[in-house]
């Protein structure tokens, strides 16, 4: 059970998932939740230790041990709040890998802030967007920071279908990642298959470009 | 890095807790410390039962409390480590280590016993067979049980737990149709002004109610723990309060009752009916046993020796379990090598730790019974100190009350240092009762033997030479 140290700032949803699936995994979880409705809710479960606080509050955070964390993730419904939790945490413990949830805007303007931003709205847009048009294509990471990943299927009718990777002449800002059955990594003399998944990397620009090249 | 696979499983509900709580407090005791401290204080002995339960409930409060801030394994040490952050609470972690094998070293060694006395007749086992086999096979069963899994052991526990509370209720079942309440209440009130005698039988039965601390040991393993964990040790202390209680009002109507008297002396080399109350004193056991078979019938004997053995099989099962658990959460906390932090990734049990546990209470076995005592009415090697079942009963005490203490301490300091931690349950009017409980652990601490209490000390400072050369 090497497990971290995790701190979670919020115990709204998406804080207590959070904390309900690193628990399962064996991490060692501090829920801290402002609300004392909420807190008493988050009792009834098993996920680690809570406190009933303001997480921006100094106070607050040394209860929850911020020295002895590996990490700390602000998961607030309030990106200001958020973003204030992991300064804070920062300032405690230099070490301490941070993670904010952020609501709007773009994800790099908070590289100097935080380690990593968490933006729920984007990512269940990706999956809004996969399951109403995407069809056979999964995002498997969303193109918010330049590069895209995809898991695409290629159409029977495909510009690509049954030829040599090496022969299709892909656009600039694309690479096929992996093989028909995603075990290893794309060669140059293996055939696109029909109904067979690749996963591709697009940078920002090309991305309709290579479906058109896979769906046809 | 583990993946959740290899995690353990929450699969105790409040029947497993209970059970654990329960097959810990009634052990074989139940009946030799009854006839004990019935033939001291008479009915009053009930005011010493009750008197411990509540001192216990002082410290099974503070347990509950952590139960609803920490939901992990490992009980007291474990909150001492959460709130003192330091490596001192290592030692505590020491003294549970200790503590735990030798009780459930003490168990099996009662076991023994009391197998060599009324199993090997009985089942004509030839007295050839050393007397300590059979403590050395229910360890190796119950080591086994444990290695299977939480949910084997938790099942087992509450069967094993189950049918000795069942012959229990049957024995007092027997023992209360001959219920007068006149024996009790003129045995009550000429020996309720002893409050001396009251007070010190009160302290002799006090380790009896440990078993909360048992429960709190697989809080990482328990359903819903926050709420499933105090109600369990509240549940268990009332229940077995309730059971002692029964027990002793049986024990005081049987040697008020001129028929038992006269049935005990025509069974055993009692001389008379008067020298019988003494005879209860030194063979409680014996003298219940007798009871049973008075009240019950022929069969009322062996009914009673089942429970008796059975009850000894459940506290050392509980305990084996409560004792791997301290270990696992030290190694996970480093301190002791990660090696028995590993969780088995078929059977999720900490296997090294339950196997760790299993060698510690067979060397306590042997040392402690083998070498330093012997069978009752056995040799022992002349050259070494004869010390036996209460020395390392005592023993056990000294390392469990020390760790109590600190757990007390710990609640203090937690509510300064941690105000805002969520607790669903709270002790009242800290830090006065946490206070009064370090007050009673510490009072009932350097009352154990002078030998006990040099060997815990001894223990303790062999904890420090390991910390320094092994751990640290």
């Amino acid at each position: 059970m090497s497990g971290q140290t995790i701190v979670i700032a919020g115990g709204g949803r998406l804080g207590r998932r959070t904390a309900a699936q690193l628990t399962e995994r064996g991490h060692t979880i501090t829920v801290i939740e402002r609300e004392q409705a909420r807190c008493d809710d988050l009792a009834e479960g098993s996920v680690g230790s809570l406190i009933n606080g303001d997480a921006t509050l100094p106070s607050i955070l040394e209860q929850a041990d911020i020295g002895e964390a590996d990490a700390i993730a602000a998961l607030t419904g309030d990106a200001g709040t958020n973003l204030a939790v992991c300064l804070q945490a920062r300032e405690r413990h230099p070490d301490v890998r941070t993670v904010a949830r952020i609501e709007r805007g773009e994800q790099r303007a908070y590289d100097d802030v935080v380690d990593a931003v968490v933006f729920p709205a984007l990512a269940g847009a990706n999956l809004a967007v996969d399951a109403l048009v995407g069809g056979a294509v999964g995002t498997l990471l969303g193109g918010e920071a330049g590069l895209e990943l995809v898991e695409l299927t290629v159409a029977e009718d495909a510009p690509v279908a049954d030829r040599r990777l090496a022969d299709v002449n892909l656009p600039d800002g694309t690479r096929v990642v992996s093989d028909a059955d995603r075990s290893r990594l794309a060669s140059d003399d293996m055939t696109l298959t029909p109904g067979e998944r690749y996963v591709v990397g697009v940078e920002n620009g090309v991305g309709d470009e290579i479906r058109r090249l896979f769906r046809g | 890095m583990t993946d959740g696979n290899d995690e353990l499983q929450r699969d105790i509900g409040l029947a497993g807790a209970v059970s654990i709580g329960v097959g810990t407090m009634v052990a074989g005791g139940i009946f030799v410390l009854s006839g004990l401290a019935v033939a001291t204080v008479g009915a009053a002995a009930i005011l010493s039962f009750v008197l411990a339960a509540v001192v216990a409930a002082l410290t099974a409060m503070t347990y509950a409390e952590f139960a609803t801030i920490y939901t992990v394994d490992g009980g007291g040490y474990e909150y001492v480590a959460e709130v003192f952050q330091s490596d001192l609470s290592y030692l505590v972690g020491w003294m549970m280590i200790l503590g735990y094998p030798a009780s459930a070293a003490f168990y099996l060694a009662s076991f023994t016993s009391w197998f060599y006395r009324f199993a090997y007749p009985a089942l004509s086992i030839p007295a050839a067979v050393p007397y300590w086999v059979s403590g050395v096979v229910v360890l190796a069963v119950l080591v086994g049980v444990n290695l299977l899994g939480g949910e084997e052991s938790t099942r087992f526990q509450i069967v094993v737990t189950g049918l000795k509370v069942l012959l229990v209720l049957l024995f007092l079942g027997g023992g209360l149709t001959a219920f007068d309440p006149s024996a009790v209440t003129d045995s009550f009130a000429r020996n309720v002004t002893n409050l001396d005698d009251v007070a010190l039988t009160s302290a002799l039965v006090f380790i009896t109610f440990f078993g909360f601390e048992a429960i709190a040991t697989s809080g990482g393993e328990v359903r819903n723990p926050r709420r499933t964990v105090p109600r369990a040790i509240f549940v268990s202390l009332g229940f077995v309060t309730a059971l002692y209680v029964l027990v002793v009002t049986v024990v005081v109507l049987a040697v008020n009752d001129p028929g038992f008297l006269e049935f005990l002396v025509a069974r055993t080399d009692v001389g008379s009916t008067a020298a019988a109350t003494q005879f209860v004193a030194n063979h409680g056991e014996v003298a219940m046993g007798r009871a049973a078979q008075y009240y019950l019938g022929e069969w009322g004997f062996a009914v009673f020796i089942l429970g008796a053995l059975l009850s000894m099989i459940s506290a050392a099962n509980a305990t084996i379990l409560a004792g791997s658990r301290v270990k696992l959460a030290m190694a996970d906390n480093e301190h002791l090598p990660a090696r028995f932090g590993r969780i088995h990734p078929r059977f999720r049990v900490p296997h090294n730790a339950v196997l760790l546990t299993g060698g510690l209470i067979l060397t306590f076995v042997l040392v402690f019974t083998v070498v330093l005592g012997g069978p009752a009415d056995g040799p022992a090697l002349t050259w070494l100190p004869r010390l036996g079942l209460d020395a390392m009963a005592h023993f056990a005490d000294f390392m469990l009350l020390g760790g109590l203490a600190m757990v007390n301490v710990a609640l203090i300091q937690s509510r300064r240092r941690y105000p805002d931690r969520t607790r669903l349950f709270e002790v009242p009017a800290v830090p006065w009762v946490p206070l009064v409980a370090i007050a009673s652990n510490l009072l009932l601490l350097v009352n154990v033997e002078l030998v006990s209490l040099s060997l815990g000390v001894g223990g303790v400072l062999v904890g420090g030479v390991v910390w320094l050369t092994v751990i640290d």
